[in-house]
């Protein structure tokens, strides 16, 4: 009894000074304002349209399907032609270009840098002239929906920072992710779906993907993004145990609920109303997760769009597929991770197997989206973590392969509020500096949540002591890509 | 030949020698002050002649060139009268040096200074002619510009252009900041040099006494444009003795020009070249791409009874569009199968707010695009999925702000698109599943600029 008194105390010490410093005051101008129970903007979660209650400005894409190729593309090989590389073929490096960049473990120890050029074709495509190689014939179709930005930087070269770097802000984990950012700030459009979904092609190897690039760092819990798994039991733990029906399930989580509102009403921890909200989602989920997964009722010419592979479970194109279905029903955050470009050696059979897996299936999904509308206000965004060196790693054979190389790389994006057919950006003649109108990605992470029609300045959360955003201190939308 | 200009022009250079005299005279005169420098007594009036000598040259030539260029009249007159206060400061000290005048050694000390003051504001003047006002702290450290009370940095003029594009007046907003920040001060009516007002609209096209200075369509016979790409060190070349015009503000001054120099098109009746709208977008981060209609047009407030109506609604998910736009987007909550008549009807009652319309696979009864018809401020529609046929799209025909229409697999053929291409606003229409022929779509899209959307026209064949 007198434990559980104790608790009480100490939650109002200090939280009923500042709650009440700042509380009176926002009573009395709530009550000067009048009741907006819609838009009113008030602080406490509103579980539809996020912290933010609306957009800062109107939003020019209302959810985003980005394809994260994990491992790092190799820009020079299928977005960034360098023909000089080709001529200077074999040829030292100069010190000129290098200027003692960093370089990774792998290859600190190498007394030479030959140049390599890409053995593979490029030409250019649609009305745009976008260059490609002959990698991604299926994007190159399209090359009049896309916009590329091919003077990416980063500050990480390896993966692990890098990846969290790009998702979350940060090279150092424990930070939001974009989805989760996104969750919280503009909330969702369908309840019964969470609002940030991941989907990782299954059976690929390459580096390690933890479900920390989905979390929600210091949010509430319920912001981070949910793995639907490819196979009978898409989000694992939800469905109910054997024995137990729907109607004993409900009761049990309205009792639950009760129990949990005491607890709250005890120690207002945040927390448990986060965990209810994620019993509740978890309940609805049970429905909406199947139907949303069921692939079946996909007419043959979608299947034969997206590719052979998008009838079995879990690759890459029946991920896109899905993709597409969540974002029908209004998943604001899709996030698709697909490992294994990582081509530190033998890139001239690699590169090709990886790209064979992932061509068809982007382009389809930006075909399919488009067909329908939605490229009117979905965002596709597909690239890597950082770009791959212009020399070989090791000797320059027909098995050679690239270094990570943070100073430059590709994405491209497509749909709603950016340029079509349009290229942002240039490396130099090694394909090793940006030589104009660099982007790095916490410019990248602004112009996404701006697209979004969020200020990455004003969305922030207030944490052991200071106030956090996606872009730290840093990033500027890109406005040159904006349509 | 002018003999008058030729001998003024050595103004500058002449100036230098009674400053250095008279502050040698005066620096004589203090040191001779103390003891053991007592022997330069006998220098200061020997300094002083040749300062006053100088002075009065600087003077002469200072008063021919007064006439050459267009200098500030206020400045240019201060700056004589403190010379020639100058001249006679120096003369009268002389004679007082050799004794023919009688003062006491005190006054002769606060002459000099008096002497000193003037010289100093004499030259800061000068400089103020030659280099334009605020030249001496131009350089200087901000804080020292605090104190000096000249500003930080200038605003470059173009960076006051109002945000949205089609609230800008070109003349007013974008060509008006560049005269009155480069040419004003010597273009006004107070300095009209060669009888040319730039301070409005009418006196800038009567131009002044020699040929035309705007004509409207050619810039390259008009005076003001031949005046500012002159090569800089042109005699005729303007803004005389400023920085030239950047080349963002001299495009922008042709395009004007060509535009037939209006004094009142907008921004939006006018189409912006590309490379001068990335020339405004690069310097002054102006955005010159049209905006959407729901960003241009304001929603009225959303008041406590509409906000009563939308909690009402739960049919439909409704969100204004940003914390300071009262337009709405709205689309059908995911637990309703079908709308009802009557949940349509609810929509009219915020037709003044609603912009997006989603209504995908939610309608029942194709008749009510009647009331949709009525929701004059959407921007955006959704149909997709809906029993609508040719007869029910006459009625869309209304609303004159529809930029994108989503009519996949709806019943609509090539006689619906007829009407459709009414929608003069039109921008995207989606038409995929239906029977819409794939000619009646590319005649759209060359005859309206409408993106006519049939699906499968990007569709990737497998080869
Ligand atoms: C420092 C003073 C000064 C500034 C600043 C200046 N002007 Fe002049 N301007 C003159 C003088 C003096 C004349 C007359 C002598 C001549 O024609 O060169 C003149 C003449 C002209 C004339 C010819 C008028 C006629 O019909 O004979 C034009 C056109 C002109 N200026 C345009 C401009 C423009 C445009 C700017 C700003 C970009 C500008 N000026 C800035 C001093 C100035």
């Amino acid at each position: 009894m007198c434990h559980c008194d104790h608790q009480k105390s100490d939650y109002t010490r200090r939280d009923f000074l500042t709650k009440t410093s700042l509380g009176l005051g926002a009573l009395s101008l709530s009550s000067l304002l009048g009741p907006s129970p819609v838009f009113g903007g008030t602080p406490s979660i509103n579980p539809n349209s996020g912290i933010l209650g609306q957009p800062h400005f109107p939003a020019k894409a209302k959810r985003v399907i980005y394809l994260f190729q994990s491992g790092a593309p190799s820009h020079l090989d299928l977005f960034d032609y360098k023909p000089l590389l080709n001529k200077m073929n074999g040829q030292e490096i100069p010190d000129s270009v290098r200027k003692g960049q960093r370089l990774t473990g792998m290859t600190a120890g190498q007394a030479s840098f030959p140049l390599a050029g890409s053995i593979f074709d490029f030409k250019q495509y649609g009305d745009s002239g976008a260059i490609m190689s002959n990698l991604m014939p299926h994007t190159a179709k399209i090359a009049d929906e896309l916009c590329f930005i091919k003077s990416m930087y980063t500050e990480a070269i390896n993966h692990d920072p890098a990846i969290t770097f790009f998702q979350t802000g940060s090279q150092l984990p424990g930070r939001p992710s974009i989805g989760s950012w996104v969750s919280y700030g503009l909330g969702t459009d369908n309840e019964n779906l969470p609002s940030f979904v991941v989907l990782v092609t299954k059976n690929k190897t390459g580096q390690p993907l933890y479900a920390r690039l989905w979390g929600n760092g210091f949010l509430p819990s319920e912001h981070q993004g949910v793995q639907f798994r490819a196979g009978k039991n898409p989000v694992l733990y939800l469905s109910n145990p054997p024995g137990v029906d729907p109607i004993a399930r409900q009761q049990q989580l309205q009792d639950l609920e009760k129990l949990q509102k005491q607890s709250y009403d005890e120690f207002e921890d945040p927390e448990i109303q986060a965990r209810m909200a994620q019993y509740e989602m978890a309940f609805r989920m049970q429905t909406s997760v199947p139907e949303v997964m069921d692939t079946e009722s996909e007419p043959d010419y979608i299947y034969d769009l997206y590719g052979e592979d998008s009838r079995t479970p879990g690759t890459f194109a029946a991920n896109c597929l899905l993709a597409r279905r969540l974002a029908e029903k209004g998943v604001k955050f899709i996030q698709l991770y697909h490992q294994g470009w990582d081509q530190h050696n033998n890139l001239p059979n690699r590169l090709p197997r990886q790209c064979k897996e992932t061509d068809q299936a982007s382009a389809a999904l930006i075909t399919d989206l488009k067909q329908r509308g939605m490229l009117e206000d979905t965002l596709v965004i597909w690239g890597g973590e950082f770009g791959r060196t212009s020399y070989s790693q090791g000797q320059l054979d027909e098995t050679f392969g690239r270094d990570h190389h943070p100073n430059c790389f590709t994405i491209f994006m497509a749909g709603a509020g950016v340029k079509k057919g349009f290229s942002y950006g240039a490396t130099d003649d090694f394909g090793y500096n940006v030589a104009e109108n660099p982007v790095h990605v916490h410019d990248f992470q602004a112009t996404l949540m701006h697209l979004l029609g969020v200020d990455h300045e004003r969305l922030t959360y207030k944490f052991q002591g200071r106030r956090f955003r996606l872009t730290d201190v840093h990033g500027h939308v890109v406005n040159d890509i904006l349509s | 030949m002018d003999l008058g200009l030729f001998f003024g022009r050595f103004h500058p250079l002449v100036v230098h020698l009674p400053i250095g005299f008279l502050l040698l005279a005066a620096l004589f005169e203090g040191a001779s002050r103390l003891k053991q420098f007592n022997q330069l007594k006998a220098a200061v009036s020997w300094t002083l002649l040749l300062g006053a000598i100088s002075a009065i040259v600087s003077v002469i030539f200072g008063l021919l060139i007064a006439g050459d260029r267009g200098y500030d009249d206020d400045v240019l007159s201060l700056h004589k009268w403190f010379g020639i206060s100058v001249v006679v400061l120096s003369a009268g000290l002389w004679l007082i040096e050799i004794g023919i005048l009688k003062v006491s050694s005190k006054i002769i000390g606060g002459i000099f200074i008096v002497l000193i003051l003037f010289l100093s504001l004499t030259g800061h003047l000068g400089g103020t002619l030659t280099h334009g006002e605020g030249y001496l702290v131009e350089h200087a450290p901000g804080f020292i510009k605090k104190i000096a009370g000249a500003s930080g940095k200038k605003l470059a003029p173009l960076d006051k252009v109002p945000g949205n594009p089609d609230s800008v007046v070109v003349f007013t907003d974008m060509i008006m900041p560049i005269l009155e920040t480069k040419c004003m001060p010597c273009h006004s009516e107070t300095q009209a040099k060669g009888g040319l007002v730039l301070t409005t609209y009418e006196t800038l096209m009567e131009g002044g006494d020699g040929n035309a200075t705007i004509s409207p369509g050619k810039p390259l016979s008009s005076e003001l444009f031949r005046r500012i790409t002159l090569p800089v060190s042109h005699q005729k070349f303007m803004p005389l003795k400023e920085q030239p015009l950047a080349f963002t503000e001299v495009s922008l001054i042709a395009w004007w020009i060509e535009e037939g120099a209006k004094a009142d098109s907008r921004l939006s009746q006018s189409e912006i070249p590309d490379h001068l709208s990335e020339l405004l977008m690069r310097d002054h981060k102006i955005d010159v791409t049209p905006k959407p209609y729901y960003e241009q047009a304001t929603a009225p407030e959303l008041n406590q009874e509409k906000n009563q109506l939308i909690e009402s609604m739960t049919a439909f998910n409704i969100r204004k569009l940003s914390a300071k736009n009262n337009f709405l987007d709205v689309s059908v909550s995911q637990d309703v199968k079908k709308l009802t008549g009557q949940e349509v009807e609810q929509l009219l009652q915020l037709k003044d707010h609603i912009t997006w319309l989603d209504l995908k696979d939610k309608l029942d009864d194709p008749s009510s695009l009647e009331s949709i018809s009525e929701l004059s401020h959407l921007t955006r529609l959704n149909l997709a999925g809906n029993p609508i046929a040719d007869d029910h799209v006459a009625a869309l025909s209304d609303l004159k702000y529809l930029e994108s229409l989503n009519l996949v697999a709806t019943s609509i053929t090539d006689v619906g698109l007829e009407s459709l291409s009414q929608i003069a606003s039109l921008k995207r229409l989606y038409v995929w599943q239906t029977d819409v022929s794939r000619d009646a779509a590319n005649e759209l899209m060359k005859n309206k600029g409408i993106e006519v959307v049939v699906g499968y026209q990007l569709a990737i064949e497998n080869n």
